[in-house]
């Protein structure tokens, strides 16, 4: 999107009240925004799909920055187990619709705003119509049929999307600006049937969303501006637990079935078809190993646990592929495993075997989740991510081969 | 309650102190691998002094309170002001010009999550006021504007071991960091002076807010032993590029606050 594509008029008379000069000063002096670039927010309409985890940051953050009209897409209510990471909504609001609870404390946030509620879920039916009234359309849901509704939606549209996902302690967020790729060049496939995410068997914490959450505001607001740095054609995956974040570099594909030069999807489908929510037709389960149930985004296919991945040790069919950077992989590594990075992945996809066993394995088993997709999305249809990672596996007292044992020990 | 059952018939120590309702509130939290009660514990038993309840320590206050920590004291002086707004997520526009914003925060963080103890202090850390404070305090979180005041918290957790998290944020950048007395940097080795920044630098909330969050994750990291905290790395983000670089930072032996010999 460019700058010209947000219809523009200049309104009779100064551009901010003075209210609103005072109220958004401390942007205002920003070289990014200055008060045509406060106006041109004032008159933006963003959609968020989801008042939770990820929405509920985003939502305080467009209102604190005076994103004229916000759109909140759930038709959940509030639930007490939501609170610890949903700061939109507030302990005397549970048993209450999401989108009016955060329609309450957006408004009390700034009154400066318009927030238009819709109490709905968002489905093939209806994404199209309500999706279309808006400049910028944030993710924050938590299942995968409405992930990929959403983004088919978005490029149908041509619509900006600002996606993140979280699991645990990590999570991803990237930006899909029209004609730059989509969702499905980053992810052309949804995770194996029976993957479908549980928040609750996850697990989350609050301040991961609140970290993600935010900078999909803060994405929001440098598309609404037209600047650059956007992370468009970018993934930046954060790792809480250890303090790191790592951007992973992605192209458009061009055969993709949503954005690509043939375009397949010409109209919504059946997002949970597609993704084979159980009771639905393709919900057959096809991977020999149990699956994990995660949270967020698909950063996972299929897992393997440490106490089952230990077995495939020294099998020469197996082949396991660290995808951490080269000095975590000094200070100790699963015996006989290879190193490929996770950012040169895609590049060395030439030197990995398309018929062996491949257990990817990171520290926590997030990167390698990642890697999985990529691995059966280039046809390495029996690559497995290793679940809880090297921590995991270093807990069972499963063995580690080090460089040497001066660095181990550091 | 099954997971509190469960627990218990592993011989975990019983969670005398979380309620069945506050076991409902964290029951996504609990169940991250390696967490668990213990740590839940931790938190719930533990009491963070958060200076500056602005666009940085008030939502990291809210994202302790929402994790679960037990006690929390906020500290800021004044009033909420309309050029706070675009910063604040826990003041509210009928609060300007009258409402103390650690009363402001205190409020909504209770409304947020009424198992925590809330204690506002309607003042800003001074060199009257820190030494009670800090003393207080497992873990001190830092989030205000003024690099002299920092300095005042810094000297002040040194003297008294406590640790302390910096997070700051101006323009499109912001920073994070742990300091451990005795282990890790503290902020005068690192060499921040007030000219760095002058008031009132610009500022957006999504960048704030984003820093505030991490500011949370490395409290949350220290006080339950869990995670690798920031210890000796400065985080630093560029939210014009929304990238971060890590940057290790070393101690100074002949820190005046920190020192060897100080």
């Amino acid at each position: 999107m460019t700058r010209g594509d947000i219809a523009y008029r200049a309104p009779p008379g100064p551009l901010l009240s003075q209210e609103q000069s005072e109220r958004y000063s401390r942007q205002i002096n920003l070289d990014e925004i200055g008060p045509r670039g406060q106006a041109r927010l004032l008159r933006s309409k963003v959609a968020i799909v989801g008042a939770g985890g990820l929405g509920s940051p985003t939502a305080i953050y467009l209102a604190a920055a005076g994103v004229g009209t916000i759109g909140l897409i759930d038709a959940d209510r509030v639930d007490r187990s939501n609170l610890h990471r949903q700061p939109l909504h507030f302990d005397h609001r549970v048993g209450r619709l999401k989108v009016r609870s955060g329609s309450c404390h957006l408004k009390s946030l700034n009154p400066d705003i318009n927030v238009e509620e819709h109490p709905v879920r968002l489905s093939s039916e209806n994404a199209l119509e309500i999706l279309c009234g808006y400049d910028v359309i944030v993710n924050g849901s938590d299942n995968f049929p409405t992930r990929y509704l959403v983004n088919d939606a978005c490029v149908m549209l041509g619509k900006p999307l600002v996606d993140a996902s979280i699991l645990r302690w990590e999570g991803r967020l990237s930006v899909f600006m029209p004609g730059q790729g989509c969702y499905r060049c980053l992810f052309p496939n949804p995770p194996a049937p029976g993957t479908i995410p549980s928040c609750a068997e996850g697990g989350v914490v609050g301040a991961v969303a609140g970290v993600l959450g935010t900078m999909q505001a803060l994405e929001t607001i440098k598309v609404l501006l037209g600047v650059d740095g956007v992370l468009s054609d970018r993934t930046l995956v954060m790792d809480a637990l250890a303090g790191c974040f790592r951007i992973i570099r992605w192209h458009r594909r061009l055969n993709c079935p949503a954005c690509g030069e043939v375009r397949a999807i010409r109209k919504l489908i059946d997002y949970e078809l597609f993704c084979g929510v159980p009771g639905s037709a393709t919900a057959a389960g096809h991977s020999p190993i149990p699956n994990m149930t995660l949270r967020g985004g698909p950063v996972a296919t299929s897992k393997v646990d440490a106490a089952s991945a230990v077995q495939w040790l020294g099998d020469p069919d197996v082949l396991w592929i660290d995808v951490r950077e080269s000095w975590e992989f000094k200070k100790g590594r699963v015996p006989g495993s290879r190193l490929i990075p996770l950012h040169d992945l895609s590049v060395k996809m030439d030197q990995i075997p398309r018929h062996r066993t491949i257990v990817s394995v990171c520290r926590t088993g997030h990167r390698s989740g990642v890697a999985v997709e990529i691995l059966r999305g280039a046809g390495r249809d029996k690559a497995f991510s290793m679940d809880g990672g090297l921590l995991g596996w270093e807990n069972h007292g499963y063995p580690l081969e080090h460089e040497n044992a001066s660095e181990s020990a550091s | 309650m099954e997971r509190f059952d469960r627990t218990v018939a592993t011989g975990m120590p019983t969670p005398m102190h979380l309620t069945e309702e506050e076991l409902g509130w964290v029951d996504w939290q609990l169940t991250l691998p390696g967490f668990g009660l213990e740590k839940q514990y931790k938190l719930k038993s533990s009491t963070a002094l958060v200076s500056r309840v602005g666009g940085v320590g008030s939502p990291a206050a809210a994202s302790l309170a929402m994790a679960g920590i037990g006690r929390l004291i906020l500290a800021h002086g004044g009033h909420v002001e309309p050029f706070h707004m675009n910063r604040w997520p826990l003041a509210s526009t009928e609060q300007i010009g009258r409402v103390n914003p650690a009363v402001s925060a205190a409020e909504r963080i209770r409304k947020l999550n009424p198992h925590v103890e809330v204690v506002a202090v309607p003042e800003f850390v001074s060199p009257e006021n820190v030494q009670r404070l800090v003393a207080q305090a497992d873990i001190v979180v830092d989030g205000a504007p003024y690099f002299e005041e920092r300095h005042l918290l810094n000297r002040e957790c040194v003297r008294q071991k406590k640790p302390m998290v910096e997070a700051a944020a101006a323009g499109m950048e912001g920073f994070v960091t742990t300091v451990i007395p005795g282990e890790t940097p503290c902020i005068q080795c690192l060499g921040f002076h007030s000219k760095d920044w002058s008031l009132p630098f610009p500022i957006l909330g999504a960048v704030s807010g984003t820093v505030a969050n991490l500011a949370a994750l490395e409290a949350i990291k220290v006080l339950t032993g869990y995670g690798e905290p920031l210890r000796g790395i400065l985080l630093f983000l560029d939210g014009v590029s929304s990238s971060f670089r890590r940057i290790k930072v070393r101690r100074n032996p002949a820190c005046p606050v920190c020192g060897d010999r100080p």
